[in-house]
């Protein structure tokens, strides 16, 4: 039977309390084991999911998202340094845009960052960009999916791995 | 040219299975719902990709150019 007045205000304000206590907790707490996670997510997309042991799970990711950066570099597209200063004529806002959604691949991106800096290289010259390519735009856009699908991933590794726990965790600790 | 024309039409259909492939990955746990929502989804978009060429195709016969 649920109370009035008074008495029922008093039921509502403690439900209310015990609420966000438990919202509150469900921050898991920052350690180098989960900066650990995210960072070798970022680096190696599904990385995250095999260092917990999700093999499965982190192989399909893996694989799927490195053919597709892989298709992007086949198709003479890379990732490069795009101009950063507004004074400058080459300044492209889409350009900067594209540049941090595409470094999403994480270490993919990196090296081809490398090799479109230095063509020199001669191992990593299929990652580098050619941007006078026909397929040049058509490959950037396999680099872009790939880069945002990564930053998607990596916050599922964090929910999946890191705050579902603390959620459930603090759950327990209400219910006690 | 129809080959780079073909390389557009498979990169739609490829991207549009991967992309739905990882956020349904990323969204179930079994494999047969993956699987399912992976093709609903593509199923959607690619949908939705072929009224968005349609609609373009339509635009380009009143066009002066």
């Amino acid at each position: 039977m649920v109370g009035h007045g008074p008495a029922l205000r008093r039921q509502i304000y403690s439900r209310n309390k015990t609420s966000l206590t438990a919202q509150s907790q469900t921050t898991p707490p920052f350690s180098a084991r989960l900066l650990g996670t995210v960072l070798v997510a970022w680096l190696i997309p599904g990385g995250g999911f095999l260092l917990h042991g999700r093999f499965w799970r982190g192989i399909t990711v893996l694989g799927s998202l490195l053919l597709t950066f892989l298709l992007g570099c086949v198709l003479h597209a890379g990732v490069y340094w795009p101009v950063w200063s507004i004074h400058n004529e080459g300044f492209n806002i889409i350009n900067n845009i594209t540049f941090v959604i595409q470094m999403g691949s994480g270490l993919p991106a990196l090296l081809s960052l490398l090799a479109s800096a230095h063509p020199q290289i001669f191992f990593l010259r299929w990652a580098a960009a050619d941007t006078s390519h026909a397929l040049y735009d058509l490959g950037s856009f396999y680099l872009l999916a790939c880069g945002a699908m990564n930053y998607f991933v990596v916050c599922n590794t964090f929910d999946r791995l890191f705050a579902r726990r603390a959620s459930r965790e603090a759950s327990q600790e209400v219910a006690r | 040219m129809i080959s780079v024309g073909l390389t557009y039409v498979f990169s739609a259909i490829y991207l549009s299975f991967i992309v739905s492939m990882v956020i349904s990955i990323n969204e179930n746990d079994t494999v047969r719902r993956i699987a399912r929502e992976t093709l609903r989804r593509a199923g959607k978009l690619l949908g939705v990709l072929a009224i968005a060429a349609i609609i373009v195709q339509v635009l380009t016969f009143f066009s002066n150019s």
